[in-house]
């Protein structure tokens, strides 16, 4: 799977640090600064998503305890990232609608 | 600082062989290579060869009075690909005899020239230069344009075996313990070796509880061991050197491993992780070998990719008991040697994305899955087995990197895979993968102010003049 240009494009423009990275036959998009606002508040973290996977996941540098569930700790990439059950967000969506899917849980 | 120089045993041949050839203008090749960095919590900068880029012939200048005159195109072909791989870049050459090379004064200021000029395109990077005999290798790295350079304290050719040595080794404390027995085969050095190579043990219930214990047997004195859990009474049918004090007073199990390798190697150093591993990857940074002895396919998946990065060989053991068709119970397992430029776990079949989506949907749950004292301790003895014959090899024999387990006929034996997928290069990991994409420099060591380096600068070029002119300065503050 590889991440459409057109797509990328489009995040980009809205988040301008997206970078993209690989590890074994995984593509990323990583998010140095990422605005999250959870409970009223903005918090920045640093973001990963995975849209290789037919189910794409959203991994986070810090954990949201009060917001999804089933919270787990992941080491992609050589860093940590915590993640939550959520899934059946498709990687045929248009990328920034996978990021807008899985950024919802958390608001 | 300690810094350690990591290679894969392919591109280590691949250099020596180019360097080794003659040049039509040179008297000899040189070449760069292009590399990852990771920093490890205890401070080790560990620097993770990627690709060598030689030096193009048409890019060497004719001059009788050094080895080899390369011109400014050269230059900026090698810049070009540290600026476009946002990448450290070390200059690489060759003293053609075996034994420990040293930079010669050409070597040396030359060095001194260009290396700083790197910092200019990638500047979060450590840039140097190496110099390689046929079995050894010196190397020096900046960690600034402006700072002087700091040696390579180690270097590491990973294959199957390793190939390590220090550079200055400091003088070794004259250990209690008497390994005649295993250094008559193993060699004289192999105690050195084993006291200074670190290991990372993942996870330490029935499997990881007998590694540790064998580890410290054999005499490794570094260690980084990880595991969340504390000691069950489920846990004692198998948990090698756990008690029932331990469940009584609800110990963990690193406490319980950590209380082996000290009653055996008093003085170990041991990196406690008692959480989860993923917390505590600086620690296995600058692993030399890391056993992953795990029950889900999503940790091994995870720890593979992490020894990859940085250039870990990864030794995995798994067991499973599962019911036959006709009531009775089978036991099988493997062990899996995983090593840069061979085949990985899903070349082995041992990880597929089915099995691990399956395991993810039932939240990963390996808990209250059968596991036996015996079967564990063999498949544990067979990791440790694969372990020496990387760290220090007995025979001319490598060990294969598959090898499967049947509980029942109590065998373990050389799988048949591996006439197939040794000949085939893994398709999933590429040499793009290796080194941290995080790496800054300038987070561990901030940049010195310029004004102060300036200074430093004027003052050396006022000494430099003195001591052409025989006469001597004395600086009495740096800031005056």
């Amino acid at each position: 799977m590889t991440i459409s240009q057109q797509g990328f494009q489009e995040l980009q423009a809205i988040y301008p640090c997206a970078r993209i990275l690989k590890e074994s036959n995984c593509c990323y998009i990583y998010f140095s600064e990422m605005n999250i606002s959870s409970d009223g508040k903005v918090v920045k973290v640093e973001a990963l998503l995975d849209c290789t996977n037919k189910d794409t996941k959203l991994y986070l540098g810090t954990r949201f305890p009060n917001k999804g569930q089933n919270w787990t700790e992941h080491a992609i990439i050589g860093k940590k990232w915590h993640t939550f059950s959520y899934s059946g967000v498709s990687n045929r969506l248009r990328l920034i609608d996978i990021l807008a899917d899985h950024l919802r849980v958390l608001e | 600082m300690k810094v350690i120089f990591k290679i894969e045993k392919g591109l280590w041949e691949e250099i020596l062989t180019h360097l080794s050839q003659s040049n039509p203008v040179a008297y000899e090749q040189v070449g760069f290579l292009s590399c990852g960095a990771v920093l490890s919590k205890d401070n080790t900068l560990v620097i993770l060869a990627r690709r060598y880029h030689p030096v193009s012939n048409n890019h060497y200048l004719a001059d009788s009075t050094v080895g080899a005159c390369i011109n400014t195109d050269a230059i900026i072909t090698a810049l070009q690909v540290s600026l476009s791989g946002k990448c450290s870049m070390f200059h690489v050459h060759l003293h053609p005899h075996k034994g420990q090379p040293e930079f010669s004064k050409v070597d040396y200021d030359s060095n001194h020239k260009l290396i700083p000029d790197f910092f200019s395109v990638t500047s979060h990077m450590p840039h140097g230069a190496v110099v390689l005999s046929f079995n050894r290798g010196k190397g020096m790295v900046w960690l600034s344009k402006y700072d002087a350079p700091v040696s390579i304290n180690e270097f590491m050719v990973v294959g199957a075996p390793m190939k390590t040595w220090q550079i200055s080794s400091p003088p070794r404390k004259k250990s209690i313990r008497d390994f005649s027995r295993q250094e008559s085969f193993l060699g004289p050095e192999s105690s050195e070796i084993l006291s200074r190579i670190k290991v990372g043990i993942v996870g330490l219930g029935g499997g990881g509880s007998h590694v540790v214990q064998q580890l410290a047997h054999i005499g490794v004195k570094r260690y980084t061991i990880c595991d969340p859990d504390k000691v069950e009474n489920s846990n004692l049918n198998r948990l090698v050197g756990a008690t029932v004090n331990d469940v009584r007073h609800k110990h963990l199990k690193t406490r319980a491993a950590t209380r082996v390798i000290k009653s055996l190697v008093s003085d170990a150093q041991i990196n406690v992780v008692d959480k989860k591993w993923s917390s505590g990857l600086a620690y296995l940074t600058d692993c030399s070998v890391i056993f992953g002895c795990v029950d889900t396919l999503k940790v091994r998946d995870e720890l593979e990719r992490f020894c990859r990065r940085n250039l870990i060989p990864y030794i995995d053991i798994g067991m499973v008991v599962r019911k036959n068709d006709d009531g009775f119970f089978r036991i099988s397992g493997q062990v899996a040697l995983s090593i840069s430029e061979s085949s990985c776990l899903r070349c082995m079949g041992i990880l597929n994305e089915e099995d691990i989506k399956e395991e993810a949907q039932s939240y990963g749950d390996a808990g209250g899955q059968p596991q036996v004292v015996w079967s564990n301790g063999l498949l544990a003895s067979s990791a440790v087995g694969i372990f020496m014959s990387l760290i220090c090899p007995w025979s001319s024999e490598p060990a294969n990197i598959l090898y499967e387990y049947s509980g029942n006929e109590h065998t373990l034996i050389s799988s048949l895979k591996c006439k197939y997928i040794n000949k085939s290069k893994c398709p999933h990991y590429t040499c793009a993968d290796i080194g941290n994409p995080f790496f800054n420099l300038k987070k561990f060591f901030p940049m010195k102010k310029t004004c102060t380096i300036g200074m430093r600068s004027i003052i050396q070029k006022i000494k430099d003049y003195y001591a052409r002119n025989n006469r001597t300065i004395k600086v009495l503050d740096e800031r005056s």
